[in-house]
């Protein structure tokens, strides 16, 4: 009996504490039972300032294995493309992240370049290619050659966050159209290659001015506007306009959580390019100025693209559009053509990326169509049609193959072979 | 009768709770309180408003999360944005990588988070605690209190450890 009258006092006694300690849980005066003492609130305040007052740094790079799947007599290893299996470090881009005051945030993008080494060039008058070499001796070790490279600034901006419907950015931007070119960053792509009709900078790639946002939402749907005014289009248009007319453009985004994503953009460009020649003739005892403009044309590109995601469905699509009229003096001459000027041009394309993710290994096989028509008249039209396989290993950590077949129909340029590439490339890519 | 007290005493640590949080699963429903600053204006807020906040989408608040792996977070995570723990961290990444800003910062704890809140205006962070310090409050959300079975954001039933 006594037993079993300890046994019972020793339940109530756990019932008792059980329910004590719920009570202190439920001590709406809470400051003293959560635990946490004045000391590590303080260290806990002193780096929640600490970690927006501090310069984040991070970036991302990837490795590439490419080889080409075509005969080693393929005329295309003459004209264009190695034969010859290539490893490449392709990106290796750094950020620079800093909250540099209340509602003020900066970010620096950069690229470090192997190149200008390697760089061919082909002189119009022997047709041979040189390639430069940046090879130098190291002047901490004289015996050490050392090649120099270069580094790209991506973008380079500061922005002020004045309301949820306006944040004013100002400086050197990525330019805001489509999926690819604001995605950019090789860890988040699903593809290995740029798609032509992003390559060949239908819109430019970034531009150096003013740009505002904001988002309104209303429920669960969002309608995003950007829009922007830049130098626009130049050979050194990142800090130099070289005409009166600045490049105007805008996007609009509306999102719904129709499916479990859904993204829709619209995006317009407009802007005039000008590349003008300064030279200095002494003449009569006087300096005779010129800065001619020897290439000038305007130019407007629209885009449209689309997201979708649908459980483990991804669908990625983008159509871009440019139209360029060149002016009477700006029109460059083109030696493949009859008239021996370049002419007016409307280039359009589009691609499209459909994807599943696996619930193993975060792998998501892809396909990949694109298509370019431009009124070169000497490479018309591009296809190009490609599958994959994207993996996440971990979430800083992409790798990725990819297979290629892309043709060329149409082409009456004498170096462009009338045979179907086909290329093969294995990436790795990380953020670091 | 040594040994049963023994046992009982090992039972009442066992289910007493550490530092006085609530921390038994019995399969009770446990809400994930919003917690902003008692004297924010803010009292309730839609769950798309949740979504943009905690998903870098809004500048009138400024939100704290919790570490990776907490099970209030991934729980937040999985509510709001039906991701995954290793989608989400994806998520921050590609942010990043596209310019567009990292993570809410991370306090090791929901009683630090709760203080915090406290004290710095602006701030609103989650925590599936029943008590909350002096100086915070809960939000309601889509106009409905934590109490509320319709309450939007609760934590998933987990086996007790």
């Amino acid at each position: 009996m006594p037993d079993r009258l300890i046994a019972r006092l020793s339940l109530a006694l756990a019932a008792v504490s059980c329910a004590a300690g719920q009570a202190r849980a439920q001590d709406p005066a809470g400051a003293e039972a959560d635990g946490v003492d004045e000391a590590e609130l303080v260290d806990q305040l002193q780096k929640l300032d600490e970690q927006d007052s501090q310069l984040h740094i991070y970036g991302f790079a990837d490795f590439t294995y490419t080889t080409f799947l075509m005969p080693r007599s393929s005329k295309w290893f003459d004209a264009y493309f190695s034969r010859y299996p290539t490893f490449a470090v392709g990106n290796v881009n750094l950020y620079l992240e800093k909250k540099v005051a209340p509602r003020w945030n900066s970010l620096i993008e950069f690229r470090l370049l192997y190149l200008p080494n390697g760089t061919e060039t082909v002189s119009t008058s022997t047709g041979e290619v040189a390639q430069m070499d940046t090879a130098v001796l190291d002047y901490q070790d004289k015996a050490e050659v050392l090649h120099w490279g270069g580094i790209s600034i991506e973008r380079a901006w500061v922005e002020y966050q004045a309301h949820p419907l306006l944040t004013i950015r100002a400086g050197q931007w990525i330019t805001p159209y489509g999926i690819w070119n604001i995605d950019h960053g090789s860890p988040v792509l699903i593809g290995i290659r740029r798609p032509f009709v992003i390559g060949l900078s239908l819109f430019p790639k970034n531009q150096t001015g003013l740009e505002a946002y904001g988002t309104h939402t209303f429920g669960d749907k969002s309608l995003t506007y950007h829009l922007t005014v830049s130098n626009g289009r130049g050979p050194v248009d990142t800090y130099l306009d070289l005409d009166y007319n600045k490049g105007i453009g805008g996007r609009l985004v509306f999102e719904a959580p129709w499916l479990d994503e859904f993204r829709i953009g619209v995006s317009g460009y407009t802007g005039t390019y000008t590349r003008r020649a300064r030279s200095y003739n002494l003449a009569l005892n006087a300096v005779q100025t010129t800065n001619d403009v020897t290439e000038g044309y305007r130019e407007l590109s629209l885009a449209a693209d689309l997201k979708l995601r649908s459980g483990p469905f991804l669908l990625n699509a983008e159509a871009i559009s440019n139209q360029r009229v060149y002016q009477d003096d700006g029109r460059p001459r083109d030696f493949q053509t009859v008239s021996g000027q370049l002419p007016d041009s409307h280039s359009y394309g589009t691609y499209v990326t459909g994807a599943v993710r696996l619930p193993w290994l975060g792998l998501m096989p892809y396909v990949q169509g694109e298509l370019l028509r431009t009124q070169w008249p000497t490479v018309p039209n591009i296809w190009v049609a490609g599958t994959g396989l994207n993996m996440r290993a971990s979430p800083s950590v992409t790798l990725k193959v990819q297979l290629q077949r892309a043709w060329v129909p149409d082409s009456v340029s004498l170096v462009v072979p009338d045979e179907p590439v086909t290329m093969l490339d294995a990436q790795a890519a990380w953020v670091f | 009768m040594r040994r049963l007290l023994a046992t009982s005493l090992v039972l009442m640590a066992a289910l007493a709770p550490i530092e006085g949080t609530a921390r038994a699963d019995d399969g009770a429903r446990r809400p994930i309180l919003l917690v902003v600053a008692a004297n924010s204006p803010v009292n309730n807020l839609s769950l798309d408003d949740v979504k943009r906040i905690f998903g870098g989408g809004a500048i009138d608040f400024r939100p704290l999360n919790l570490p990776p792996g907490a099970a209030e977070r991934v729980d937040l995570d999985r509510i709001l944005f039906s991701r995954t723990p290793d989608e989400v961290a994806r998520y921050w990444l590609d942010r990043k990588i596209r310019g567009q800003g990292g993570p809410p910062r991370v306090i090791p704890s929901g009683h630090l988070v709760a203080r915090i809140v406290a004290r710095v205006p602006g701030t609103i962070g989650y925590v599936a605690e029943t008590a909350l310090p002096a100086g915070t409050k809960a939000l309601r959300v889509n106009g409905l209190s934590p109490a509320d079975p319709r309450y939007p954001l609760v934590m998933q039933p987990r086996p007790s450890p």
